[in-house]
């Protein structure tokens, strides 16, 4: 499936590459811990600059869902699953991506998933699988 | 009456349709003139301008004329203006004008929103739409997923509501069938022909729970409001209706990192700035480019609990043109066309002014909530004929 790419910059580098080691980075406060997505040089809770992109464990629950019937895209074949993710041990960050590997219909809210990367050159998608 | 206070005084749409060939800047113009000819406004008494989103190069169809294009082709000394997306959604330019005839900075502001988007489509070359290899922005959280439309953005809050509170397809379809009826009454609206239950029911899906018929669609049309200082009403000819509250509240301007949609906040921020209350309204004219809005709408302004929109609304009695809480009966945006925003206000206005016609709500209504917007931006304004 071919896919609008994010343009990479100093602030989404390290979420937008971390797959290339198998990781899902989140901008992280090293002062007060609070995790800041969309990434950003400062802190959203306590205005600290003292942020750094740190690994989570790359699962997650489904906070919402919804099938996409409609070819808004002509490359993408419908339907899919576009869903929200809230990602464990990252609290407030929740991700919209797809869960792929299954029939569309075997999504629901509060499922459980993990990441898989799919590689598009220089970017690495963090998509969703159902964790058995 | 109350001079430190804003009012909308005149109000005036262009011919609503798809694909025109009337030049957008003669769209506006056309709007312009009506909103002036209501008010008994002359184009050398208007001193503001203030628009949604401002001109966008790079999506013409979205936002084809700013305000720097209004001010210098129609002669106006602008003593403040006002034009930009970053605001809390399409009403937020009222909210800007409002404030600034009630500093002072200006007596009669001309706000207006300008759509082209049909047009545009079936004019590309003429209206090109920017080809970027790469997004950036708050795109790059949402299109890599192919998540591209705001049909998927809002069908999963939608999804919640199905899954979390019970929100049936046969609830959700009162918004659609009481726009399509309300349309059937407005000469100017873009879809007038009726809609059955069976025939929604039948309609293919979108983006799951969201089918056909909960959509808008790209239309071509201006929308204009005239504020005006209540110091400056013996100007008027027509019937001032009062901006007696506005909100717009936003706490992050994302569609995932929020809980929940910004109309949550700004419906209940709304009754803060007011003495009025829900049971007060008369009318709501509630932003539905996606049926789901109004049912968030309904639960953020009070008019019930979270989750309950879906009951509220079932059957559809209480929302229809006769019902005790008449919506959108110009048509909304899914019947009445995507004017983006202004629509909603221009119908409170039309309506609370007992100019509605065919479609006037019985009873002398005298307050009405309109609002915009409602997922990761939001503006609701409270209006009032005293």
């Amino acid at each position: 499936m071919s896919r609008p790419l994010p343009r990479l910059d100093n602030d989404n580098r390290a979420f937008w590459t971390g797959g290339a080691d198998g990781e899902l980075r989140l901008h992280q406060c090293q002062d007060c811990q609070a995790f800041i997505h969309p990434p950003r040089p400062v802190c959203r809770s306590c205005l600290s600059e003292h942020v750094k992109a740190v690994a989570v464990a790359g699962t997650g629950v489904v906070d919402t869902y919804t099938v996409n019937c409609q070819k808004f895209s002509p490359t993408a074949e419908v339907p899919f699953v576009i869903a929200r993710v809230a990602i464990d041990g990252a609290p407030g960050v929740i991700l919209t991506t797809n869960i792929v590997d299954c029939p569309v219909d075997a999504v629901d809210i509060g499922d459980r998933v993990r990441v898989k990367f799919e590689q598009h050159g220089d970017v690495w998608l963090p998509l969703f699988v159902k964790a058995s | 009456m109350r001079t430190n206070e804003a009012f909308i005084t005149g109000v005036g749409m262009s011919e609503v349709g798809t694909k025109l060939t009337r030049h957008p800047l003669l769209l506006t113009l056309d709007a312009i003139k009506e909103a002036l000819a209501e008010s008994g406004l002359a184009i050398g008494q208007i001193d503001g301008v203030s628009t949604y989103p401002g001109r966008v190069p790079a999506y013409l169809g979205f936002s084809p004329v700013g305000a720097d294009e209004v001010i210098d082709a129609l002669g106006i000394r602008a003593t403040w203006y006002a034009g930009g997306g970053e605001i809390s959604s399409q009403l937020g330019a009222v909210v800007a004008a409002a404030a600034a005839v009630r500093a002072g900075l200006a007596r009669h502001v001309i706000c207006f929103r300008t759509v082209y988007e049909a047009a545009a489509m079936a004019r590309p070359d003429e209206y090109p739409a920017l080809r970027r290899d790469r997004v950036d922005g708050s795109s790059q959280w949402t299109a890599p997923f192919n998540a591209i439309s705001a049909a998927n953005w809002t069908a999963q809050y939608a999804m919640r509501h199905v899954k979390r509170y019970g929100l049936t397809r046969e609830q959700l379809a009162q918004v659609a069938l009481t726009d399509r009826a309300n349309a059937l009454l407005n000469p100017r609206a873009l879809v007038r022909e009726p809609l059955t239950l069976d025939q929604y029911m039948a309609a293919r899906m979108i983006s799951t729970p969201l089918c056909l018929y909960d959509c808008d669609r790209f239309t071509d049309a201006s929308t204009v409001l005239i504020v005006s200082a209540g110091d400056a009403l013996d100007e008027v000819k027509c019937t001032p209706v009062r901006i007696a509250a506005m909100a717009g509240t936003v706490e992050r301007h994302s569609w995932d990192q929020p809980e929940w949609m910004a109309c949550y906040p700004t419906g209940a921020d709304l009754w803060k700035h007011t003495d009025y209350k829900p049971d007060d309204v008369d009318t709501v004219q509630l932003y539905d480019g996606f049926a789901f809005y109004p049912i968030c709408w309904l639960e953020a302004l009070g008019f019930c609990e979270l989750g309950e929109g879906g009951r509220f609304i079932e059957g559809g009695k209480r929302i229809a043109l006769d019902g005790e809480l008449p919506l959108n009966t110009f048509g909304g945006q899914i019947a009445g066309g995507r004017l983006h925003g202004f629509g909603f206000a221009h119908e409170a206005v039309t309506q609370l002014r007992g100019n509605a016609g065919a479609r006037q709500i019985k009873n002398d209504p005298r307050v009405a909530v309109c609002t915009s917007g409602g997922g990761p931006l939001a503006t609701a304004l409270l209006l009032a004929r005293d």
